[in-house]
């Protein structure tokens, strides 16, 4: 490849391009733009997918006007195609014979049908209908927004973490934001927002341990339960509390490094003791959070019934295996949207587990 | 918008390319070969900011001579960009779409400039601001006062030719035209500023 200044100009015409390049590097190069491009980027970036989106829905409504005028003009044709096999069937001659005789009294018209009249709107509508499917299945951008705007589609991208200088590590629309992974109320902050595969995994071993409970608080009273984690030990909990009294407690210290031990504990007025350890690798490395955050144990509670289905109870202290240095990511979530959170990191995830018995 | 979703496949060596290359400096404008597929949207706009930021800026003031304009045009190409990154999806296409990207928006900033021009009021003068001061002394360059002088298109073919270091097929990409027209261009241009220069 002959790059740029060299070759074609001769002595001379070197030395000048290499006099023009110096000049041109050494007044530009002066130049320092300023340091919030990136930011100022994402924000252009961020402002426009509502231009586009309106742009492209426009585009959709255009392309659906014109495939509706061309449905008309199908039905047109079709309605002559059965008007023309109607006279044919009814023993009629052809338009062309009635010029030749015309004498010929002319037929009234016949009454339509609802059935004939509804024909051509529904088939309007299916055509339209139809080129929406194709716009929609062609062009999956359109799909994407449409299905952001209606609120079950997300944008993973949104949230990808990126690197880069002068972006502290963050996608250029992330900026440290990312769609943390709650499903239910989440009347608190939501930390775990910064470690989401971690919330992913406990939400996963919350959802499990609830869903072997269940037969055990579906027999229960309405007593209702008293679970304690000792403080000392960085354990998460996950406490699901029914209306009718019942109460499942997940108890979920992770080991940060390879394991796992998920805990499950189910309390009912005679209390069967569901213990499940589980060992699954969570990585848990980079969510362990900062210790000023985390000092001491978090208790925020919306209600008093939640709270009071933390009481204590020793019992379920000791069973836990987690050693003082270990760093546990901890999940607490109930149906009366209670976080509690002991341990080295606040709740991470809120996961509303389905209400055992009702 | 749809993007792929290749977030979390980002390379590891982007860093060493980063640095091999050197953010900022005129041979940043090579592509690198390593930052390949594998990239989505937003990850594209933050390497190719890193990398090509600056001297997109540098490039569009030579050819706007104005510094805010210049990170204007170049910021709305990243957004262009990044739109069109779904159809781009490689590097090399990227930058050369932003090259493009950023000489077809100077040069509708300078048709807007030239325009507004015609119908200004003659203003009192000013404070200077930060911005004159960094073009005036941009200014002071008589190759720049020079080049200033010359038509539009011979200004980016010597522009992109000498300051960017790009070769006549990437100009001509760059530029929309041929590599016979960017020959042309890029000789009348330096035969004029060598003679814009040598009266002077």
């Amino acid at each position: 490849m002959v790059r740029s200044g060299h070759g074609s100009d001769g002595p001379q015409g070197h030395e000048f391009a290499e006099f023009v390049r110096h000049s041109l590097h050494a007044a530009a190069d002066q130049l320092e733009p300023s340091p919030d491009g990136l930011q100022q980027i994402r924000d252009k970036i961020r402002s426009r997918p509502a231009h586009a989106t309106a742009r492209r829905f426009w585009l959709a409504g255009g392309v659906s006007a014109v495939f509706s005028i061309l449905a008309d003009l199908a039905l047109r044709w079709y309605a002559a195609l059965v008007r023309g096999w109607h006279a044919l069937r009814h023993g009629h001659t052809a338009p062309g014979t009635h010029r030749a005789k015309p004498d010929h009294p002319r037929q009234a018209p016949r009454p339509r049908d609802w059935r004939e009249a509804i024909l051509r709107p529904a088939f309007a509508v299916g055509f339209a209908l139809f080129a929406v499917g194709i716009v929609l299945a062609t062009v999956p951008s359109i799909r994407q927004e449409i299905g952001q705007s209606v609120g079950f589609g997300s944008s993973p991208s949104r949230s990808t973490p990126g690197s880069g200088s002068g972006n502290s590590g963050s996608g250029v629309l992330g900026g440290g934001t990312q769609v943390a992974t709650t499903s239910s109320g989440g009347t608190g902050p939501a930390p775990g927002a910064t470690c989401p595969s971690s919330t992913a995994s406990s939400q996963a071993a919350a959802s499990q341990n609830v869903k072997k409970s269940s037969p055990a608080v579906q027999s229960s009273s309405s007593t209702p339960p008293a679970v304690h984690n000792t403080p000392a030990v960085s354990s998460s909990t996950t406490g699901t509390a029914s209306p009718s009294g019942t109460a499942t407690v997940t108890v979920s210290p992770t080991v940060t490094g390879t394991k796992t031990v998920t805990k499950t504990v189910t309390q009912t007025s005679t209390p069967p003791v569901t213990e499940t350890k589980q060992a699954a690798p969570t990585p848990t490395g980079s969510c362990t959070s900062s210790p000023a955050q985390h000092a001491g144990p978090a208790v925020s509670s919306s209600t008093s019934k939640a709270a009071a289905s933390k009481s204590a109870s020793p019992s379920k202290s000791a069973s836990t295996s987690a050693s003082p240095s270990q760093t546990a990511s901890s999940s607490s979530a109930d149906t009366y949207s209670t976080n509690q959170t002991q341990g080295s990191e606040p709740a991470d995830s809120e996961s509303s587990s389905p209400a055992a018995g009702s | 918008m749809s993007e792929p979703q290749h977030g979390d496949a980002r390379p590891t060596h982007v860093t060493e390319t980063l640095v091999a290359t050197g953010a900022g400096m005129p041979g940043a404008f090579a592509a690198p070969t390593t930052a390949r597929l594998g990239w989505n949207a937003d990850l594209a706009v933050t390497e190719l900011y890193s990398l090509h930021y600056r001297t997109l800026v540098r490039l569009a003031a030579l050819l706007v001579r104005d510094t805010p304009t210049a990170e204007e045009v170049v910021q709305d190409a990243f957004v262009a960009m990044h739109d069109a990154w779904q159809r781009l999806r490689d590097a090399e296409n990227a930058l050369a779409y932003l090259r493009q990207a950023v000489v077809n928006r100077s040069r509708s900033v300078l048709r807007h400039r030239t325009v507004v021009d015609r119908n200004l009021v003659k203003a009192p003068p000013d404070m200077p601001s930060a911005e004159h001061g960094a073009m005036v002394q941009l200014e002071r360059s008589a190759v720049i006062a020079a080049l200033r002088g010359l038509p539009v298109r011979q200004r980016e073919a010597i522009v992109l030719r000498y300051y960017a270091d790009l070769s006549e097929a990437e100009i001509a990409a760059a530029m929309g035209i041929s590599r016979g027209a960017v020959k042309s261009h890029t000789a009348r241009g330096m035969t004029a500023l060598r003679s814009a220069l040598e009266r002077e």
